[in-house]
């Protein structure tokens, strides 16, 4: 798709306020032919659709929430335990507490710690993942062993591992995570860095006398980006799969925090008679992680489009 | 000719259902071919050439679609074939060999392992591990019968190699004894040995040239290479944009080429001493949207104003010479049988 | 490179790997807040039993001495005294691996053997009904909390249906080979006892195989529809071969070696998964111990299970890069 023409201002300010203009423009035109793609999939739209409502859950739980003052530690030992009913739309647990609100606040506490922990793990991973590619060297080589290193167990091992030497809460739990999660967005960097450092359009900027952080940053980052994506939003919904596992064990969040896993460890106790405590919390992680994966599935779908255009040399 | 040929191709149409809409590839095609005779059909990629082909054998991918036309083999319409049928006609009356022995060779298993297989099963509705053990020996036997016919040394050791440990060259033969197993009336012979070194190429064809010519089997030989349809075949179909454009034995052809398309072919070989060829204006048509009639006019110096409301028939112009275009209006009644006899009008 | 060399060059890639995270253990573990000994001995123990118990642990020299130490026993098979359970971990580990082990294979061995066929119907069938149910169980199954999903089996299986014992793994046969219960229980020859062990091992097996039933599911589906593009997929139908040969034979050959990292990378998951599984089941495996370990802090244990499960992941991975090797020759013959 052409730009329009653009008046070109006078003056000698003004070829590159074109070309600014010019680029602006087919900017916002990806942008449109991205979402018109991702609007194709319906299993994406669903997956876009369950976490927004997730997040607006998780925004306004206070107001949502039928009785917000559940999430805490009240007590009501008179309504302890009812079955879903219209008072109580998934119950009671085994404080009186409404299963319903405690849910919609637990989605505040599982939106939140999914956020923080890619945000560090992203933090940490790609930077060191970009010098390992780029840099290469000593450096490089070290950096991957000790990614190898975090890597040769499995994640939850390894953040359950962690988690041995702290206090067991949330805010730990939430460390011990980021702790095991970091490598991975080592490792895809570094293989995105290590495809794209012949590229011809690196080779033109290494050839004009850019520096190395100046092509790390400006150059190739930028084109790694999808994949960092669409692995972060998948992540999401594992991260918040991880950590509720780690809370039902005990060693995340702690009553009466409304963690999705803590409820479900607390309602356990009362199977098979009230089995709505152990279910519903169950049901809102299924139905959270399933739309970040059908939305990072979606992501993922589009994306491969575009790098598929730009192989292509369109 | 008087005889039916063994094979004819009548008015076949190829679509393409794509993503961004329908590609209408084979507008048409009309060949045929004799019993022993050996027949080219040749044109630049993009034209169909190997549609058609795939077409006979019925190995399109699923978002083709044959809107028209009848595929006769001894008289049967290949594509009204039900599924079993037709399976019984793969490989023991007509098969393929395929263009880049790269890839038309499973990497993963011996080469003696796949021709057992296809000696063993070719043909059979489902195949079945324990009914196979008493045949194996003449299976063997046929297997290195087939690959010595097609020239290939120390054959029991072939048998044991995996085809990324053979060489191109070796690699082809394999797929050329791989059509024979079948002991197959007709070949269907996709550009071979293009993906070959030339002078490869050259041996191979020959080899198979001659042994055709040995064993009076029929082959169809798909080729963009001007150079091999004289060395091999007997008649010469040339197609563009998936539709015949004329037909006729190669001397007579490539010395006095008739069809503007074909002028513009020959044209374009370059010559050893002077001149690099000249090209012909133009590309391909789009076949989502192709020209209304004949195919060719867009880029055709010789265009009338015929050529876009009419699309010229593919008409006799002289003993075994047919050509597809109106600057050659047909010379005389059709006999009954003939090659590109059919009037391919709309 | 020649294959032997490559496989060479593998496993000498895992011995400083494996090193390297008994040191991140080891370190994580030394850094506890709080004194693990003194809980052991309970709020009462005087200052000098505690420090008595300290210098017989060892632990009160310098780290890196504490960590040689570790690793000299490790090495040996000793891997220290477990503060939780007064007997040494690798006693431990003998008793409890067995059960892991049966059930983190059985787990696999189901997800491989139904997730495969599942997904050569669905890619055959692609775009039908079945394969549309398919994908919708594969995105179902890596999303479902694998506790989750073991609570509602135990609910429904155990408690209403009453077919299926609730938790734990059903009594030891007869003889004692190998510590896995179908095994032994078969050289025994009682099928009574092999039957008694599959209901147990029945519910934590399937719940701790969803998410890599799923993945290989959709990988193989993925991997076939590419295979069924191929030339030679095209040329072996145009030799007349039967499709089901082509399909279950030659193009399932090719996509199943290319999942099978993929499946070794899922087993890592389902290691992690099991710590869960095993404990909704009360499954008297490594990971139920490790558990109970870390809520107690008893820190050689946590090392241990750690330990042992990196060596078990880089095992597995590299039985499927041998596989992988076996099964495609170009990995053997390409030159270096």
């Amino acid at each position: 798709m052409r730009a329009p023409e653009v008046i070109r201002p006078a003056g000698p300010g003004g070829e590159v306020a074109a070309a600014l203009a010019d680029l602006r423009h087919t900017r916002r035109t990806e942008w449109r032919r991205l979402w018109f793609r991702f609007r194709q999939s319906t299993l994406s739209l669903v997956g876009l659709g369950i976490v927004l409502a997730v997040v607006l859950a998780a925004v306004f739980a206070p107001v949502l929430a039928p009785y917000p003052g559940h999430a805490g530690s009240v007590v009501d030992f008179d309504r302890a335990l009812q079955p879903p009913s219209v008072r109580n739309l998934l119950g009671t647990d085994d404080a009186g507490r409404d299963i319903l609100s405690r849910i919609l606040f637990g989605a505040r506490i599982s939106v939140t710690l999914g956020v923080v922990v890619l945000a560090i793990a992203v933090a940490v991973g790609v930077p060191l993942g970009l010098v390992a590619g780029y840099r290469g060297g000593a450096v490089g080589n070290l950096i991957m062993r000790v990614t190898d290193v975090f890597l040769a167990v499995p994640p939850i091992a390894l953040a359950l591992a962690v988690t041995a030497a702290l206090r067991p809460n949330l805010t730990n739990a939430m460390v011990a995570i980021a702790f095991a999660w970091w490598p991975w967005y080592t490792r895809l960097v570094y293989g995105q860095v290590l495809s794209l450092r012949e590229a011809p359009f690196v080779e033109a900027a290494r050839g004009l006398g850019a520096g190395p952080w100046r092509i790390a940053v400006r150059e190739i980052l930028p084109n790694a980006w999808s994949p960092i994506i669409v692995k972060a939003t998948l992540d999401l919904g594992f991260v918040i799969l991880t950590a509720s596992g780690l809370s039902f064990l005990g060693l995340g969040a702690q009553a009466p925090t409304p963690e999705w896993g803590t409820m479900i460890a607390e309602g356990r106790g009362y199977l098979p008679g009230a089995w709505w405590a152990a279910t519903f919390p169950g049901l809102a992680i299924f139905l959270t992680v399933l739309g970040f994966n059908l939305l990072g599935d979606g992501l993922r779908d589009v994306f491969d489009v575009e790098i598929e255009h730009w192989r292509a040399g369109s | 000719m008087t005889a039916a040929p063994l094979l004819a191709v009548e008015d076949l149409q190829v679509h393409f259902r794509l993503y961004e809409g329908r590609a209408r590839v084979l507008n048409g095609v009309t060949l045929a071919v004799g019993e022993g005779e050996s027949v080219a059909l040749v044109g630049e990629t993009g034209c169909g050439k190997s549609i058609t082909a795939r077409a006979i054998l019925r190995l399109l991918p699923p978002n083709a679609e044959v809107v028209a036309g009848r595929i006769l083999f001894r008289g049967r319409d290949l594509l009204r074939l039900p599924e079993d049928a037709l399976r019984r006609v793969r490989g023991r009356e007509i098969a393929m060999i395929f263009q880049d022995p790269a890839t038309a060779l499973n990497p993963v298993f011996t080469v003696g392992e796949q021709m057992l297989d296809v000696a063993r099963w070719q043909g059979a509705g489902a195949a079945m591990p324990w009914a196979r053990r008493n045949r194996d020996g003449e299976v063997r036997q046929r297997c290195l019968e087939a690959l010595r016919l097609a020239r290939v040394p120390d054959p029991e050791g072939i048998l044991r190699r995996y085809p990324v440990e053979l060489s191109g060259g070796l690699r082809q033969r394999v797929l050329i004894a791989l059509a024979l197993l079948g002991r197959p009336a007709l070949l269907i012979a996709d550009e071979p040995g293009t993906a070959l070194d030339v002078s490869i190429q050259d041996q191979i064809l020959q080899e198979l040239r001659d042994l055709v010519r040995g064993r009076g089997l029929a082959v169809l030989y798909i080729t963009h290479n001007l150079g091999v349809a004289r060395m091999v075949a007997d008649r010469v179909y040339v197609m563009y944009a998936g539709e015949v454009a004329e037909v006729g034995p190669p001397a007579a052809l490539f010395d006095r080429p008739l069809h503007p398309y074909t002028q513009g072919l020959l044209a374009a070989v370059p010559r050893l001493t002077g001149t690099m060829g000249a090209g012909i204006e133009g590309r391909i048509p789009d076949y989502r949207n192709p020209p209304p009639a004949c195919r060719f006019a867009p880029r055709c110096p010789h265009r009338l104003p015929v050529c876009d409301q009419v699309r010229p028939p593919l008409g006799p112009v002289a003993a075994g010479r047919a050509v597809a275009c109106h600057l050659y209006p047909p010379v005389a009644p059709v006999p009954a049988g003939s090659a590109g006899a059919r009037h391919g009008a709309r | 490179m020649s294959f032997r060399t490559y496989l060479l060059r593998r496993l000498l890639h895992i011995v400083p790997v494996l090193l390297g995270l008994s040191v991140l253990i080891f370190v994580i573990s030394r850094v506890i807040p709080g004194d693990p000994v003194r809980l052991a001995l309970g709020t009462e123990a005087t200052q000098e039993q505690v420090e008595a118990l300290r210098r017989q642990m060892g632990l009160d020299r310098p780290l890196h001495v504490q960590y040689l130490t570790y690793l000299a026993g490790a090495l040996r098979g000793d891997f220290g005294y477990s503060l939780r359970t007064h007997r040494s971990v690798s006693r431990d580990l003998v008793e409890f691996l067995p059960a892991t082990v049966e059930l983190t294979t059985v787990a696999m061995g189901l997800a491989v053997a139904l997730g495969v066929p599942l997904g050569v119907l669905a890619a055959v069938h692609k775009d039908g009904p079945a394969d549309h149910l398919s994908r919708l169980l594969a995105l179902v199954g890596v999303a479902l909390p694998r506790f989750w999903l073991a609570i509602l089996l135990q609910l429904a299986f155990a408690y209403h249906l009453r077919l299926l014992p609730t938790i734990g793994r059903g009594p030891a046969p007869p003889v004692r080979v190998t510590g896995l219960y179908l095994v032994d229980s078969l050289l025994a020859g009682d099928p009574g006892a092999f039957l008694v062990a599959l209901k147990h091992l029945a519910m934590p097996a399937f719940a701790l195989s969803v998410g890599s039933l799923a993945q290989v599911m959709r990988l193989i589906r993925a991997g076939m529809i590419e295979e069924m593009r191929r030339d030679y997929a095209v040329a072996a139908r145009s030799y007349g071969l039967p499709e089901n040969l082509i399909v279950f034979k030659y193009l399932l050959k090719n996509a199943f070696t290319a999942t099978l990292t993929v499946i070794g990378l899922s087993y890592g998951f389902l290691l992690g998964n099991a710590f869960l599984v095993e404990t909704v089941f009360a499954w008297p495996g490594l990971a139920f111990y490790g558990v109970d370990a870390l809520l107690f802090k008893d820190f050689n244990g946590v090392i241990a299970v750690t330990l042992v499960v990196g060596v078990a992941y880089a095992v597995v991975n590299l039985l499927t890069d041998i596989l992988y090797g076996y099964l495609d020759p170009r990995i053997r013959y390409s030159e270096g």
